[in-house]
């Protein structure tokens, strides 16, 4: 068992096999630094409960594409990413530190799917991107390729 | 088997009663300082988010904010270099004058001798991180590289240029770093014929 340390000072442990997923973790316990616990200063409790959450459940995906069990996992991913947007970046932060590939591919996909064919004025919403442009700016950017702002699929709104 | 089962289904207990916990802390530190929830992301995660969008949605989101704009630019600059450096495979001589929102040239093409980087393209942008403050040519079958002009506070970094015969370096504004220099003549130690000049 390896122990994780979140900065609002709460520990988790998580089994050794599920927290290799974690390119910094592994090198860790590579480099034989992860003896006692691994404090995570940029990872609060809220966004590591989700990572250990993802890390167990991916745990044995060799396995499962062994057994047929690739589309509970798929389910599962699917499931994992339905979070708000605060969370969701939280998760992409945390596994960029961590290094977990999969899982920052995983919400940075579903991050790019909720934004694509977005109208301007969602995403701002959406975001809640405060628009440091002034009009001229903003006018010239359309004004060069107005394709882009139109088109029967885009989609003006917010979900 | 049973014994690890029962461990995890154990840690999964205590992991729900923190959540409770947690939510309401969170909240609010994130509502006092986060108005605009993409300012918590460095730009590379900005960058790698976009990079599945397809060109129409990337045009849209150079609307949004200067700070995307940016981005937008620098995607669209990568874009068009890496397709004139991969898609014009009988090309023998290339030039860049003025880039902007570029990470490096890099150039696998077997025809392409000679190469040209005429000064960079310089933009104030204050949330920009310092991820790719260098600038990496990356030409393994050029002969001949000239480099002049101003690259702000861009770093030069030379990469398999092990093929280079003649290299001119002339114009060029290195007072930022005379590291990049002696990195930079390190890095042309093969080169016959080596001019520098005003």
């Amino acid at each position: 068992m390896v122990k994780l340390k979140s900065n609002d000072d709460k520990e988790f442990e998580v089994e050794e096999a599920a927290v290799i997923q974690s390119e910094m973790i592994k090198n860790m316990i590579e480099d034989g630094c992860a003896t006692s616990v691994i404090p995570l200063p940029n990872i609060d409790s809220k966004t590591l409960i989700k990572v250990i959450e993802y890390l167990n459940k991916h745990i044995n995906m060799g396995k499962a594409a062994e057994t047929g069990e690739e589309d509970d996992l798929k389910e599962f991913d699917e499931q994992f990413v339905n979070m708000g947007w605060e969370e969701l970046f939280d998760v992409i932060m945390a596994a960029n530190y961590l290094n977990i590939h999969e899982l920052m591919e995983l919400c940075c996909q579903s991050a790019a799917d909720r934004l694509k064919n977005k109208s301007v004025r969602a995403v701002r919403e959406m975001l809640k991107i405060t628009n440091d442009l002034t009009e001229e700016e903003e006018q010239e950017i359309i004004n060069d390729a107005p394709w882009a702002f139109e088109g029967p699929e885009i989609d003006d709104t917010v979900n | 088997m049973s014994h690890s089962d029962s461990s995890q289904s154990e840690s999964e207990n205590v992991d729900t009663t923190y959540v409770d916990q947690c939510y309401s802390t969170d909240k609010r530190c994130k509502m006092d300082n986060k108005p605009d929830r993409l300012s918590a992301l460095p730009d590379h995660l900005l960058r790698h988010i976009l990079s599945s969008f397809q060109m129409k949605d990337v045009i849209r989101t150079g609307v949004l904010s200067k700070r995307l704009l940016s981005l937008w630019y620098a995607k669209l600059g990568s874009e068009v270099v890496d397709a004139i450096c991969s898609g014009c495979p009988g090309l023998e001589s290339l030039k860049f004058c003025m880039c902007f929102g570029v990470l490096g040239f890099h150039i696998n093409s077997k025809s392409m001798k000679k190469l040209v980087i005429g000064g960079y393209w310089y933009q104030e942008n204050k949330n920009s991180d310092d991820e790719y403050k260098e600038l990496t040519i990356c030409a393994r079958n050029i002969t001949s590289l000239e480099i002049n002009g101003s690259f702000h506070k861009k770093l030069l970094v030379l990469q398999n240029v092990q093929a280079l015969v003649n290299a001119k370096l002339y114009s060029f504004d290195f007072r930022t770093s005379q590291k990049m220099l002696s990195d930079l003549l390190a890095s042309l130690s093969n080169v016959e014929k080596l001019f520098i000049g005003p």
